[in-house]
């Protein structure tokens, strides 16, 4: 049998991206192409013509239900499966796989894509019988017994959700009821099924709590790869890094919680601690130095890569910073380079502790004192930051125009900038600067910037 | 069932409780385990010293579970937990 085909669509790429890997590692499933707009899903449905399109379902003002009509009514029309937690109801009834949250562990997205992909629709034409329930029907009351959802129903079963609200509707029609509820009781009643268990259940229980037997997982670790803590709310991308960085690294643990992070980093003590920026108790700036504190490197994969934000975190201790909106195979390698004793700086950092590096330390090679501005030289900084043009600046100073272009030259020199702009940003990126003052500064500063002739270079 | 009080080889094994999981390192077989649970409350008993009579009562007491098959599982638990030299040895 072909592989079927997927196509998917997510604005976060590291989501889509790991969602991918995880899918093409499955023999019987292909994906095409991943997206990241409903304009790009629309075009690349029509022009690949998937078997699957699995696309986001829940975020506003996302226009889910749109694109799920739009879908819907194309001549080839996929199969769809929702990434999100509780869609509208609109959306909802038009998803073949029902949705799937995305913190979801992988097995729920692949349970969803296989429950539509099994040829099960023959269940929707078969009519309500007068023999005994069939097993699926069984399967569905016991379920429905359960409080299971027709989701949830379909995901245990791995059949589609419109396969199982068939079943359901027959299970209600041979029972005489009109409610899940009203069948269960009724499929007690004949001995159809035991007594009301809890879902997910196995045995004797106390006090609400399933009893499982004593066990003891071993987890051996046969000395090849870094090894690999995981604290992300997303276990999709735990798996994907896993499947990514294969013999390279071993994840041996994966939790939500800072605080199960910090416990078994300070047991298990992993090369690399990989976390995201919210954890289920709290943010990841507060857990830092307990993280560290078993001599472990952590990378923080953010959705916030705004220059002081990865400067706080790299302040902190932290090995590497990684953006979010970064492919799988990105962020992988990230963990490799941070766990085999690297750092990982964004670019855009990189720039901004250079800058700091020159403001406060200097370039290699020159005394402090010969950097440092004079008291002179601030006066004329703080007229530029005022948005003051040369002329001006010597008029409020009372020096010669000259002297004022000067004045202005070493400043640059001294601070390592190319102008009037970039001198101003570093000034305002060093603290010493309210950020209104910069902005009308910078405005003013690139007004007045103009070619030179011949020189690339700019002009103030 | 033996009455012998057996007890966690804490000279090679550290843990923590991590929610309602047990995480164990082996430092010497650079082995790390985990332990559900039911497992947990064993496991605390260990760390004192129990007997595997004591333990099994210790499920029944928390579980709607019989003796009989408490002491099975308590049996299959510490031969696991032996296998992987995680107890004292007997003296």
């Amino acid at each position: 049998m072909p592989a079927r085909t997927v196509l998917i669509q997510d604005r976060s790429k590291l989501f889509r991206s790991s969602l991918a890997v995880l899918l093409d590692a499955q023999e019987d499933i292909r994906v095409l192409s991943q997206v990241a707009t409903a304009e790009e899903l629309e075009r690349a449905t029509i022009a690949m013509e998937p078997d699957i399109v699995v696309f986001e379902v829940s975020s506003t003002p996302w226009d889910s239900e749109g694109v799920a009509r739009r879908l819907g009514e194309l001549e080839k029309r996929p199969r769809l499966v929702g990434v999100g937690r509780s869609p509208a109801g609109a959306v909802k009834s038009r998803l073949d796989g029902g949705a799937v949250a995305r913190h979801d562990p992988f097995e729920e997205f692949l349970g969803a894509i296989t429950g539509v992909l099994r040829s099960d629709d023959s269940a929707l034409e078969t009519p309500a019988g007068d023999g005994p329930l069939t097993e699926a029907e069984l399967h569905v009351l016991g379920l429905l017994s359960s409080g299971l959802t027709t989701n949830q129903i379909a995901r245990r079963m791995g059949r589609s959700p419109r396969s199982v609200r068939a079943l359901r509707e027959r299970v209600l029609k041979r029972l005489g009821a009109q409610s899940g509820a009203q069948a269960a009781a009724e499929g007690i009643r004949l001995g159809l099924l035991g007594p009301r268990v809890p879902p997910g259940a196995t045995g004797p229980h106390v006090r609400g709590r399933p009893y499982r037997p004593p066990e003891l997982r071993v987890r051996r670790w046969d000395g090849r790869g870094a090894r690999l803590l995981i604290a992300h709310e997303s276990r999709i991308l735990t798996a994907a890094v896993e499947l990514v960085l294969g013999e390279a690294a071993k994840v041996i643990y994966h939790t939500v919680f800072a605080s199960a992070a910090v416990a078994v980093s300070d047991v298990l003590v992993p090369e690399l601690v990989v976390t995201g920026d919210l954890l289920s108790d709290g943010p990841v700036e507060h857990h830092l130095r307990a993280l560290m504190r078993s001599g472990t490197r952590m990378l923080v994969v953010t959705d916030q890569p705004e220059p002081r934000r990865a400067v706080t975190l790299l302040r902190g201790g932290c090995s590497g910073v990684s953006d979010s909106d970064s492919d799988i195979h990105e962020v992988a390698a990230a963990a490799l380079t941070v766990a085999g004793g690297g750092s990982v700086i964004p670019p855009v950092v990189a720039e901004l502790l250079l800058a700091e590096w020159r403001t406060k330390d200097g370039p290699i090679g020159r005394r402090e004192s010969e950097l440092r501005l004079t008291d002179r030289e601030l006066e004329v900084l703080r007229a530029m930051a005022d948005g003051l043009a040369t002329k001006a600046i010597a008029r409020r100073l009372n020096m010669a125009a000259k002297t004022a272009e000067n004045h202005k030259t070493r400043i640059f020199q001294k601070m390592g900038v190319r102008g009037h702009a970039e001198a101003i940003s570093l000034l305002y990126r060093g603290g010493d600067l309210a950020p209104e003052a910069a902005c009308g500064a910078m405005a003013e500063a690139t007004h007045n910037i103009r070619p030179a002739r011949g020189d690339r270079r700019a002009s103030v | 069932m033996s009455d012998q009080p057996v007890r966690i080889n804490t000279q090679e094994v550290v843990w923590r409780e991590v929610g309602d999981e047990v995480v164990i390192l082996h430092m010497t077989t650079a082995t790390y385990l985990t332990i559900n649970g039911s497992g947990r409350l064993l496991w605390n008993l260990l760390a004192e010293g129990a007997t595997p009579e004591a333990l099994a009562q210790t499920l029944v007491g928390e579980y709607d579970i019989g003796f009989e098959q408490a002491e099975a599982d308590v049996r299959t638990f510490l031969s696991s937990l032996t296998e992987c030299s995680l107890l004292e040895k007997p003296r």
